[in-house]
């Protein structure tokens, strides 16, 4: 069964400078224990996805609509914020780039960490101590005891995240949303944080949408990895498929954009040009001003993800893509 | 480029034995003051003409190095020379004078640039500062900038917050130029820009380096990029240089264990499957922790960091050692690992 | 040269700008109006209320001579009063509002810029100012300095500046350690260069903006101190026409529209300036009106396009 499922979602934003189309018409499902990579650079839509998949973006500043959206086959479409409340962080969590401000500055940790168990699971104050406790040594914080009266600026960057994990495995979640967990973390401590999300992951069965800019964070982690670009998949397989074929320019170009350490001095791979402005997107292939192997129709109109086989979908006309049925003209 | 003789050149930026430090807040009028070490005991060389990496962890002390370098951070011991002479943050008229041919490239677009200003006013700044030139050749200088960066002198009349951020560095980078700087100290130029544009910035760096023979200073946490890069690099960790030398030496044979930390902590497209699934180490919660705060209680400050730390690190009195020509290190065990 | 003249800034620009966003031309055509009135009081009022010889019998009923009545305890014409009553108010409100920018700006720059000693005296200063309860000290200044509107005025300076200066000087500290402040330092820039290009176009757009709304407050001060019977007892106010009412007993013989005349000015004038500095916060704090911004646009769409924007959205099956 999918632990969780979207279908067609969009989002768009209305601005003074017109509608911005952040996402597409996107379709996620996750498997349970499954870890599915969205990757894309700021502005493509993927932090939006992660939230309209909790249902957490302010419906006074944003449409969103869906043709279908479950979590652990419950539908979602028509939840009210009341209902919503009780899922985040029970059945499904998620873990925020920055952990200071999504940990409260003038609350313990440990008290943060007490509240999952006492709104969710309904525990005793001296019950929840003990879970919380428990949550804490089980991300790898030495002392627990210690660390559980701590207040979040007191900890270091890597260990407020590593709180941030506690809580958001603490409910045992069937689904937990990463939003870029290690960019605001030192390189070294970047890889500690990884390699105890996925232990976590192992040990607790849960199914992860796991949210980057960074091809290598996520090749690490994930089984599948969507790549995003403004507003659209443009291409999906899994992890060493993707890695080992990819197809769409796009991703060929993001995989340039990692630099290897074994690399010599000289030139980096470069991707020309820019993103296109979300409010006023290009009529054709959205990537198509910036690719190099965009033929005349690529600009005309707008490619379809379509299956090249091996579970591998591709948005490309230069890689068996159809046309999209609607810009036919 | 011979790469020899440049390295005979002198050296553009030396710092001698250089410490910056801050006071800490005192907890009471009557305690005693306390300070914290951003840079100890600094001595590096920046020959000209060439890219130097500065790597290192945040809170590292890589600014405020680079800073110093400056004249914005005042030196508590040691000395900065620029270009053979002393810098001296004192002589506010003199210090002018050799900023002329400093810069700074920030890690932020967006706050280098008065966000009120034009493109135009962005760039040609530093020559309306200075007053010596025309209206005229103003403009023309600063239109030649503009272009030199990938931009179009019709973009000069908007504002510097109507661009994206890979532009506005652009925009930091003409502005950099217009002001004939030979020594640009960027600060993780491209860490808050979109992945893509990366690239682009980068390689737009190393070609004006090698039309102007301008000299960086080049600050960043990503090994792998300083690697295609730099010429020669400075490791640093608490304060201090770790490792320092020629860049190609350091990573064909990297003595310092915190450096082998660094290049090991790259993430890399092949086989890092694998890698990351490897159990964490037992107590690197700890050593994480411990990072930043416990300093200048003698011994080498990586110690408890250190998966080759013995007991004699505890005390060792840590300076560079001469490991092969321009290769120097300040672990004395890394060799006999 | 054009080019590097364009800028954000420019008085020209910037009322260009108030007048473009909705309330800030509401709060300037209001402005304008109530300044009109004041500059031509003697032309729009029938009668002279200064002049003794024209007046009326106490307390009559609005009439076609006297549209709004008369005064029920000297017997002036209250639509005369209401017209001439505006010029006190109006240069009461301005004079110390300017002055206050002038005063809270100026030592607000120096405490940030200069920072050290000077933002350590400047500071204790303001602390110390702060905590002094305004009311009771100002009738006690009065009372010694006598009821005048100089008096006021300082007395308004006096107590008004510290708030201006705070914000203004922890606008300067972030300012001064900004990053384009640093590159301008590195490109050769002094001090002085720094401050006029960089720091002060910043702070006189945040004291344009609590200028406008501390002109608002000072009028309603005003008005308060006057009803108190602690402004001038010869010139012609809001306030003083309020208290005139009040211990003439007009609501007593049902005369209320001695009470809302100037209620209707004082109202007029406050809200005027709020909208102006409200427009004002919108324009140069542009993040603040984005919100609302967005949701009426949301609603427009919601209303026309949204099965449009949808459809356009959507993607071919998989």
């Amino acid at each position: 069964m999918n632990v969780f499922s979207v279908k067609n979602l969009r989002v768009a934003f209305p601005t003074p400078r017109g509608i911005i189309r952040a996402v597409e018409g996107i379709d996620l499902s996750i498997e349970r224990g499954e870890c599915l990579a969205l990757v894309g650079e700021s502005g493509c839509g993927k932090s939006v996805t992660s939230l309209a998949s909790l249902k957490l973006l302010d419906p006074s500043v944003s449409i969103v609509k869906a043709d279908e959206h479950t979590i652990l086959g419950e539908n979602m479409l028509d939840k009210g914020e009341r209902e919503m409340e009780s899922i985040r962080g029970k059945k499904a969590s998620m873990i925020f780039q920055d952990a200071l401000s999504a940990l409260n500055p003038v609350m313990s940790v440990g008290k943060q960490l007490d509240e999952v168990f006492t709104l969710h699971f309904h525990l005793k104050k001296r019950e929840a101590k003990a879970r919380s406790i428990e949550a804490l040594r089980s991300v790898g914080i030495e002392n627990p005891e210690a660390r559980y009266r701590a207040f979040p600026h007191e900890l270091s960057g890597g260990m407020r995240q590593r709180v941030l994990i506690a809580m958001a495995f603490a409910s045992n979640p069937a689904l937990i949303i990463a939003d870029e967990p290690t960019t605001a973390l030192d390189v070294t401590v970047q890889k500690q944080i990884l390699s105890l999300l996925s232990e976590m992951r192992r040990k607790n069965g849960t199914a992860l949408l796991l949210i980057s800019h960074d091809l290598s964070v996520v090749y690490s982690m994930a089984d599948r990895i969507a790549v995003m670009y403004s507003g659209r998949i443009v291409e999906e397989a899994p992890a060493e498929e993707l890695i080992r074929n990819p197809l769409h320019p796009y991703t060929k170009g993001l995989m340039g954009a990692v630099v290897r350490i074994d690399d010599k001095k000289g030139r980096f791979t470069q991707i020309p040009g820019g993103l296109p402005d979300p409010a006023n997107k290009p009529e054709g292939c959205y990537f198509a001003p910036r690719c190099a192997e965009a033929a005349e129709k690529c600009g005309k109109c707008r490619p379809k993800l379509a299956y090249t086989g091996g579970s591998h979908y591709v948005r490309c006309f230069m890689h068996g893509g159809e046309r999209d049925g609607r810009n036919e003209q | 480029m011979g790469e020899m003789s440049n390295r005979k050149s002198e050296a553009l930026v030396k710092t001698e034995h250089l410490s910056v430090r801050f006071p800490l807040k005192r907890e009471s009028p009557f305690s005693k003051r306390r300070y914290v070490n951003a840079v100890s005991d600094v001595s590096i060389e920046i020959f000209k003409g060439e890219a130097f990496a500065l790597v290192g962890e945040s809170g590292c002390g890589k600014t405020t190095l680079a800073d110093a370098t400056l004249g914005f951070a005042a030196p508590s011991a040691g000395e900065v020379f620029f270009n053979g002479e002393k810098l001296d943050i004192r002589n506010k008229k003199r210090l002018k004078q050799q900023r002329r041919s400093m810069q700074k490239i920030f890690q932020d677009p967006a706050s280098s640039m008065n966000p009120r200003f034009t493109v135009a006013r962005a760039v040609a700044e530093p020559l309306m500062i200075r007053r010596e030139l025309g209206e005229k050749r103003i403009l023309s200088k600063t239109a030649e900038a503009i272009e030199s960066v990938g931009l179009s002198s019709g973009d000069l009349d908007r504002f510097v917050s109507e661009f994206s951020g890979g532009q506005q560095q652009r925009i930091a980078i003409a502005r950099a130029l217009v002001s004939g700087a030979e020594y640009i100290v960027c600060d993780e130029p491209v860490s808050a820009l979109d992945v893509s544009v990366h690239a682009q910035i980068l390689n737009l760096l190393m070609d004006i380096q090698k039309e102007r023979g301008i000299t960086y200073m080049f600050i960043s946490h990503n090994l792998a990029s300083v690697r295609k890069f730099a010429d020669r690099l400075a490791i640093m960790y608490l304060g201090r240089i770790v490792e320092y030398g020629d860049a190609e030496k350091v990573f064909a044979n990297p003595m310092h264990p915190y450096t082998r930390m660094l290049i090991d902590s790259v993430l890399s497209l092949d086989g890092g499957k694998t890698a990351i699934n490897a159990p964490p180490e037992a107590n690197e919660a700890l050593q994480e922790e411990q990072g930043l705060y416990a300093s200048n209680d003698g011994g080498c400050g990586f110690r408890r960091r250190c998966p080759i730390g013995r007991s004699e690190c505890e005390s060792i009195k840590c300076s560079l050692e001469k490991v092969e020509s321009d290769h120097y290190t300040e672990c004395p065990y890394a060799a006999n690992r | 040269m054009k080019l590097f003249q364009k800028s954000f800034g420019g008085i020209a620009g910037f009322i260009g700008r108030i007048w473009r966003h909705r309330q800030g031309r509401i709060g300037l055509i209001l402005l304008i109006f109530l300044s009109l009135v004041a500059i031509f009081a003697p032309l729009i009022a029938p009668y002279d209320p200064y002049d003794v010889t024209q007046r009326a019998d106490k307390g009559l009923a609005p009439s076609l001579e006297h549209p709004l009545g008369t005064s029920i305890t000297t017997g002036q014409d209250v639509f005369s009063m209401l017209v001439y009553g505006t010029r006190v108010s109006l240069l009461v409100g301005l004079i110390t509002g300017i002055a206050i920018a002038l005063l809270g700006s100026v030592l607000g720059v120096a405490a940030g810029y200069l920072g050290g000693a000077v933002d350590m005296l400047l500071m204790r200063i303001v602390d110390v100012m702060i905590v002094i309860p305004t009311l009771p000290l100002t009738i006690l200044i009065t009372n010694v300095f006598g009821k005048s509107y100089v008096v006021i005025v300082l007395v308004f300076v006096l107590f008004g500046w510290t708030g201006l200066a705070r914000t203004v000087r922890s606008l300067v500290l972030r300012l001064k350690n900004a990053d384009y402040v640093k590159s301008a330092e590195l490109a050769g820039a002094g001090r002085w260069y720094v401050m006029k290009t960089h720091i002060l176009p910043a702070v006189s757009h945040l004291v344009i903006m609590s200028t406008a709304l501390s002109c608002a407050g000072i009028m309603i001060a005003e008005a308060g101190l006057s009803f108190l019977g602690l402004g001038n007892p010869t010139a012609i106010s809001w306030g003083k026409m309020l208290a005139d009412a009040q211990s003439g007993g007009s609501m007593l013989f049902g005369q209320w529209w001695t009470i809302i005349a100037p209620g209707i000015g004082i109202f007029i004038s406050v809200f005027a300036f709020m909208r102006l500095g409200l427009a004002i916060e919108g324009i140069v704090n542009p993040c603040m009106k984005g919100g609302s911004d967005a949701k009426r646009l949301l609603k427009h769409i919601r209303g026309r396009y949204l099965d449009e924007v949808l459809e356009s959205m959507e993607d071919g099956a998989k």
